[in-house]
């Protein structure tokens, strides 16, 4: 679980970065995008070493992880992370003391607490309107349950705050990707799953960079899959955008609508 | 600014030489896009049912890098302007229609690549009452690069050897 926990913090700062990046060119610094897109290929990279996938989606199944971590892999991992934060916090005191992009990112695309509370918003966008709620803390599984974690929030619930939570959750992640690595177990990589149970259902959840996925399956007789359905965050926050656009000039809609990055395909599941 | 110029100083020129193998594929892929399409390779990529995890790699293609659009292919925002279509995902049916469409928009000659597994051949999503399956069952497909998601790397080469089956 403790590699599982690994690869999910790891998906999670990837995503971040690449949204910081973006988020800067959209409001017209470029530098930024160079800069953030860097960070996240080497980071990828650092995964394609480790793991041979540059994204290592097949290497969680059912039961844990069917892949390992080399002896030489927590250093690879702890140098390369050194190097990221480093570089995190000189691009952080960039964007935070740049006026123009500033005065793009604050008060632009508001979501309230209210109006947030209000639509069921769920994840990073909604802890950018005041709402105090993170999977890894609310249902913290193992290894979660064992580490200190507290939930970003920001309370303005605009274009500004959904970066600073982007922000806090990348230092956090590392430090929880450096918690992670300090105890990890020499435990097994995958249990045994049990026999499926005829018509059984089941419900997975986890937070995601963007929020919480859910997965729900159904059981055949013969144990097989007889439903399946796909919950991603983006279904519940879509609404929001359509809120936080009213009354914003037309050039920030591309700024907005980035700033929650929701997925397309992901909202037709 | 001082410190976006400092940072932009100490970090340098990030964009590599070329891997090994691949000199004489980038001179090589300048020489057949020159001859096939004159200047630049333009591309229009079109989403058909991916799951975006081909697109996280495709956007790959722009960072510094890989640095494409310095290789003299970049991305147009339209099918009227494009040599080649990057076409991701398995064809949903929702999609069919405006990938036709897109198709019969490219001007002559155009190119057709179709990324990632579920390009290819549909990947886990195949055929169904959703889903038309791999690109080619709705487009003339040139090139297939598989890979689920396929690395930027194996995109260019994908990229390279479409221009080449195009050359005369």
């Amino acid at each position: 679980m403790t590699l599982r926990a690994l690869l999910l913090e790891r998906e999670r700062i990837a995503n971040h970065l690449g949204d910081l990046g973006a988020l800067g060119n959209d409001a017209g610094l470029a530098f930024g995008l160079t800069q953030f897109s860097r960070l996240k290929e080497d980071l990828l990279r650092v995964n394609a070493s480790l793991w041979g996938a540059r994204y290592p989606m097949d290497a969680i199944v059912p039961g844990g992880v069917r892949t390992d971590l080399s002896p030489d892999g927590p250093r690879q991992l702890l140098t390369s992370m050194a190097a990221l934060e480093h570089e995190l916090h000189v691009l952080r005191d960039i964007y935070d003391n740049h006026a123009g992009v500033q005065d793009r990112f604050m008060d632009a695309g508001c979501v309230t607490a209210e109006l947030a509370r209000r639509l069921g918003m769920v994840g990073l966008a909604a802890r950018a309107s005041g709402q105090t709620q993170d999977w890894r803390v609310d249902l913290a599984m193992p290894p979660y349950d064992g580490l200190t974690l507290e939930p970003a929030v920001h309370a303005h619930g605009d274009v500004a705050a959904r970066v600073a939570v982007r922000f806090d959750e990348t230092t956090a992640s590392l430090r929880v990707c450096r918690d992670l690595l300090a105890t990890m177990p020499q435990s097994t990589l995958c249990e045994p799953l049990g026999e499926v149970r005829a018509g059984a259902l089941g419900i997975g959840g986890v937070e995601g960079w963007r929020g919480p996925v859910v997965i729900a399956l159904r059981a055949n007789v013969n144990g097989t899959i007889a439903r399946c359905h796909p919950h991603d965050p983006s279904w519940h926050n879509w609404p929001a955008i359509e809120h936080a656009i009213i009354d914003n000039i037309v050039p920030d809609f591309p700024l907005i609508n980035k700033s929650f990055n929701l997925s397309y395909s992901g909202h037709d599941l | 600014m001082w410190r976006m110029l400092r940072q932009i100083a100490r970090i340098g020129l990030a964009t590599e030489p070329p891997p090994p193998a691949a000199p004489e594929v980038q001179t090589a892929l300048h020489g057949d896009i020159r001859r096939v399409f004159g200047r630049a390779l333009c591309i229009r990529h079109v989403d058909a049912g991916s799951c975006n995890g081909c697109e996280l790699e495709i956007h790959a293609l722009s960072n510094p890098y890989y640095n494409l659009e310095g290789q003299g292919i970049r991305f147009v925002a339209s099918p009227r302007h494009a040599d080649a279509l990057l076409v991701t995902g398995p064809v949903s049916r929702h999609m069919a229609e405006a990938l036709r469409r897109t198709y019969a928009a490219t001007p002559e000659p155009k190119l057709v690549i179709a990324v990632g597994d579920c390009g290819a051949c549909g990947g886990v999503f195949g055929e169904s009452y959703a889903s038309l399956g791999r690109v080619a069952n709705v487009i003339p497909v040139d090139v297939t690069v598989p890979g689920c998601p396929p690395s930027p790397l194996a995109l260019l080469q994908g990229i390279l050897s479409a221009v080449r089956q195009k050359s005369p």
